[in-house]
C-alpha cells in the first residue's frame, strides 16, 4: 500500500482487517528496519518507503558478514596460538603434572 | 542470483577451525549483533543436518536464526539463515538465505575458508508490495547483487 505513495496511518489502517494500533506497531517495526521512514506534516505522521532501506539492509550484512568473518579468523588463530603455547609449556616441564588442566575456554 | 563470496586464510589445522567456526560460535560472533532482548551468552549450531542455529542469552532464553541444512566436518557446514529485513524470525525455507561454509586444507596448520552467503533475494519476496514504486535503480538482485 505504501508502494503506492506516502500514507498517514489512518489511510492504512482504513484499507486493512486489522486495528489502527497494529498497523502503528508493524511501521515502527518497518521504521526501525528503516525500510519505511516517517516525516510530520502537521498533525499527522506520513510514511513513505525509505528507498534507500534495501540498500541500507544490503550494507548491513554486509558489515556483519565482514566483521564476523575477520572476528572467527582471529579467534580460531588465537585460541591455536594458546593451545600451543600450553602444549609447549607441559611438554617442557617434562613429566611435572601441568599447573592447570587444559583450559576449555568457552 | 545475490550472491556474496568471501576467501578467508587461517593459521590453523582444518579441524580446529571447524570447530572453532561452529561449536565456539558464541566466543567470536560480534557481540552487538542479537536479536534476543538481551545481549547472548551463546550462539549454538547442533551438529547435525536438521539441527538448529540459535542464540541464548544468559537466562536460557532462546532465538532462533536458523538451522544446519548441510553437516560435513570438517569441510563443509551450510546454515540457513532465517531472520527477515525485520529482524523476525521466519520458519519458512522459501524466505532464508544460506550461508555457507567451505574448509580446504591448504597445508597442516593452514586452512582456507570459502564463505558464500547466497539467495539473499528470497529475503525479498515477502516485500515486494513494499518495494513496489520505490524509485530506485534495479531490484533487491540487482541492488544486492552489486
Amino acid at each position: 500500500m505504501l508502494g503506492s505513495h506516502p500514507s498517514a496511518v489512518n489511510e492504512l489502517a482504513a484499507g486493512l482487517p486489522v486495528s489502527r494500533p497494529a498497523v502503528s506497531q508493524h511501521l515502527r517495526v518497518l521504521k526501525q528496519a528503516r525500510l519505511v521512514r516517517d516525516r510530520r506534516e502537521g498533525t499527522r505522521r506520513i510514511y513513505e518507503l525509505n528507498p534507500e532501506g534495501i540498500a541500507l539492509l544490503r550494507d548491513h550484512f554486509a558489515h556483519l558478514r565482514d566483521k564476523a568473518l575477520a572476528a572467527f579468523q582471529k579467534a580460531a588463530e588465537d585460541e591455536y596460538k594458546r593451545q600451543k603455547q600450553h602444549d609447549a609449556a607441559n611438554s617442557s616441564n617434562g613429566s611435572r603434572k601441568a599447573h592447570h588442566p587444559r583450559k576449555r575456554t568457552h | 542470483m545475490a550472491a556474496v563470496k568471501r576467501t578467508i586464510r587461517v593459521n590453523v589445522p582444518i579441524d580446529y577451525a571447524f570447530r572453532v567456526l561452529t561449536a565456539k560460535m558464541g566466543a567470536w560472533w560480534p557481540a552487538s549483533h542479537h536479536i534476543g532482548k538481551t545481549p547472548f551468552a551463546d550462539v549454538v549450531i547442533e551438529p547435525r543436518a536438521g539441527g538448529r542455529w540459535f542464540e541464548r542469552d544468559s537466562s536460557g532464553a532462546e532465538c532462533d536464526w536458523g538451522g544446519v541444512l548441510v553437516w560435513d566436518p570438517p569441510k563443509r557446514v551450510v546454515l540457513s539463515w532465517q531472520l527477515q529485513p525485520d529482524w523476525q524470525y521466519s520458519a519458512d525455507l522459501s524466505r532464508a538465505s544460506e550461508v555457507s561454509f567451505e574448509f580446504i586444507a591448504e597445508g597442516p596448520e593452514a586452512t582456507r575458508m570459502e564463505f558464500e552467503h547466497r539467495h539473499i533475494e528470497r529475503h525479498g519476496e515477502g516485500w515486494e508490495n513494499l518495494r513496489k514504486g520505490v524509485d530506485a535503480p534495479g531490484g533487491w538482485t540487482a541492488v544486492l547483487g552489486a
